[in-house]
């Protein structure tokens, strides 16, 4: 086993440094931050020195090479378009961001993997049926369209039809009322629900589909003939037996899956104007501020790199098949 | 999900068993596989009135003329006047927007768009991804090495943040205009799409050519003087036809809904110029509340086409998937 993770490891290094590689170049073709100095006015003198301050006159693989090295010692830089350190923004969007995703991944995970045990167990009951034309329904629809869909809701629905001034949840800007101040949890959830919510209509639709074709497989296998044979009760069997390998695929689907949750973040937190990662992506993006970008990109690459390593030691850890590998 | 006509054939069929050339089954066409498939996916109810809703849906987009007498572009004008968000209305099913146009006319003429994203993204996938995979999984060793690697690194980018990024390639790198013509045109947004949608393809393909190139009927293949190139694509690849089917077909959902999304993040197909669903959806995002028409008409579109295409790939999968054909 320590084998195999040590060589998984070894081999996600490559990755992460090519996959990193990659949107280095990708960002250095597309976002041109002299280009975007032109419209500041800037003399060609300045245009030079600026282009020289931020290294771009050099070769590719040496200003990648550069940027690595900064990285890693932490020195981040600065923000083009705010003049301010790139760390501090940077910090609070990836905190704002893996609040929302934690909070949204527990959510979708538990209702995900419950409806679809349910939907198992108890194939073409009514809830079975019900789930399954919700799941077809959830991937069809475009995520903001959900997303608008719940704003209008909570927002002019809720406030014609239940005779309020305020709606049901705030769902413009920021993870704060602007009235709070300090930290308040209460206001703090509330912020959450509805970019959680929307982040969670096509991770529930496609985990409750994984979960239940999981369980059915494993519900028909030998072993649980053998289990039930054995006189266990049929609670212990499904949990015990049927559920814990029906995990198996699930634990490294939900790791692979980090890349379409990294997506759906930027759609829900632009949606909802959620400073978090793809607020600030975006953001940066269209404002062609090179120096914050690189940071931005490099972490994210890291976490999908680590979550894919995350799956393969998963899946040997619950699957010892695997591990021979 | 057993149709009544199914027993009843069986009883016809013992009680004709007296008359020679029944018993022979000389009067029926032969089941081929292909026949069996049809006899499958004709037992999904829903894949059935999908496949129905859809040629619908499809035919009065491409021939959006004979629905609409509107051009998408036409400023509608009554004495001059612009009539801009006009409630549904006889000669408006679907209102006018922000822009005088008339909006029935638009979700037509922006479904052609649509579903040209969606077809083209997935053939062009499903192309790309059947030859990687077909390759690395006949050849193996370095090939196979290399080519999965190179799956892996395109795996390892977020699909989202690659095709953003790529979506501005022609406005700063000449050559890239020359390949996908002009950022947010509609060629642009298919080679965006198209290029994070090969990878799930490869594998699969790769995964099946690496067990099917055992079989005998390569090994007879082979001796009989066939090529490489013969046995990949005349004997390995036949043999993945529905699986290929069946990942064309989902391909085609995934990519209307991606080229949607993009559209709402602003860089997908240019609105000024070319309706399609996702554009006509995110530019009345903030109309919801006001003219609610104007953003149900696109978005039910979506999700209808979308529903329906999943629901044929389900259809297909029951139908095609060798693992059921016990069925």
């Amino acid at each position: 086993m320590l084998r195999f993770i040590v060589r998984r490891i070894f081999w996600a290094l490559p990755v992460l440094i090519a996959g990193s590689f990659v949107l280095f170049v990708a960002l250095h073709l597309t976002t041109d931050p002299v280009k975007a100095a032109i419209h500041h006015n800037v003399s060609t003198q300045a245009l030079i020195k600026f282009k020289h301050d931020l290294g771009l006159d050099k070769p590719l693989l040496t200003q990648y090479g550069l940027f690595l090295e900064h990285f890693f010692r932490g020195d981040f830089g600065t923000s083009y378009t705010s003049q301010a350190p790139v760390w501090p923004a940077l910090r609070t969007a990836l905190a704002n961001s893996l609040v929302l995703g934690a909070f949204a991944a527990v959510f979708y995970v538990i209702v995900g993997v419950g409806v679809g045990v349910i939907s198992a167990v108890k194939q073409y009951s009514w809830f079975d049926n019900a789930a399954t034309g919700l799941s077809f329904f959830g991937l069809a629809m475009p995520p903001f369209f959900f997303g608008l869909v719940t704003i209008v809701l909570v927002g002019t629905f809720y406030e014609t039809h239940f005779h309020s001034s305020t709606p049901l949840l705030p769902f413009i800007g920021g993870i704060y009322s602007p009235t709070t101040t300090g930290f308040n949890l209460v206001d703090r959830l509330k912020h959450l629900i509805l970019p959680a919510l929307t982040l969670s209509v096509q991770e529930i639709a496609v985990y409750s589909r994984y979960m239940r074709t999981g369980m059915l497989e494993t519900l028909n296998a030998d072993y649980m003939r053998t289990a039930r044979a054995k006189g266990i009760s049929e609670r212990r069997v499904i949990w015990h037996h049927a559920f814990r390998n029906a995990l198996i695929p699930l634990a490294t689907f939900s790791a692979i899956d980090i890349g379409a949750v990294a997506g759906g973040l930027i759609i829900t937190e632009q949606i909802f104007g959620y400073p978090g990662m793809g607020f600030y992506f975006l953001d940066a993006f269209n404002n062609a501020d090179y120096p914050s970008l690189l940071p931005w990109m490099m972490i994210v690459i890291a976490f999908v790199v680590a979550f894919n390593l995350l799956a393969d030691l998963s899946y040997a850890w619950l699957d010892p098949r695997i591990r021979v590998d | 999900m057993t149709s009544p006509q199914e027993p009843l054939r069986a009883a016809d069929a013992t009680t004709a068993a007296s008359t020679t050339t029944a018993a022979l089954g000389l009067g029926e066409k032969p089941l081929t596989p292909a026949r069996l498939a049809w006899r499958r996916y004709r037992r999904h109810k829903l894949a059935m009135l999908s496949t129905l809703v859809l040629l619908i849906i499809a035919f009065m987009c491409v021939f959006a003329p004979l629905f609409t007498k509107y051009h998408p572009d036409t400023q509608i004008r009554v004495n001059g006047v612009l009539q801009t968000f006009q409630h549904p209305q006889s000669g408006h099913w679907f209102g006018t927007n922000d822009k005088a146009r008339d909006m029935w006319a638009n979700v037509l003429y922006g479904g052609r768009i649509s579903l040209e994203v969606g077809v083209v993204v997935a053939l062009l996938s499903t192309f790309v991804g059947t030859v990687v995979g077909v390759f690395a999984g006949f050849y193996g060793g370095w090939l196979d090495n290399l080519l999965m690697r190179f799956t892996d690194l395109f795996l390892a980018i977020p699909f989202l943040i690659g095709a953003i990024l790529l979506s501005q390639l022609p406005n700063t790198q000449p050559w890239a205009r020359t390949i996908m013509g002009p950022a947010q045109s509609v060629r642009a947004v298919i080679f965006v799409i198209g290029i994070f949608f090969w990878m799930p393809v490869a594998r699969i393909i790769r995964g099946l050519v690496l067990s099917l190139k055992e079989k005998e009927f390569v090994e007879a293949a082979r001796a009989a003087g066939a090529s490489d190139f013969r046995i990949m694509f005349r004997h390995l690849v036949p043999n993945c036809t529905g699986q290929i089917i069946i990942n064309t077909t989902l391909a085609v959902a995934a990519a209307i809904l991606t080229e949607s999304a993009l559209s709402f993040l602003g860089f997908g197909v240019e609105a000024i110029f070319t309706p399609t669903w996702g554009n006509l959806l995110s530019n009345s995002q903030d109309l919801l509340d006001s003219y609610p028409f104007l953003v149900w008409a696109p978005g039910l579109a979506i999700v209808i086409t979308v529903l329906c295409v999943n629901f044929i790939g389900d259809g297909l999968r029951d139908a095609l998937d060798p693992k059921q054909l016990s069925v």
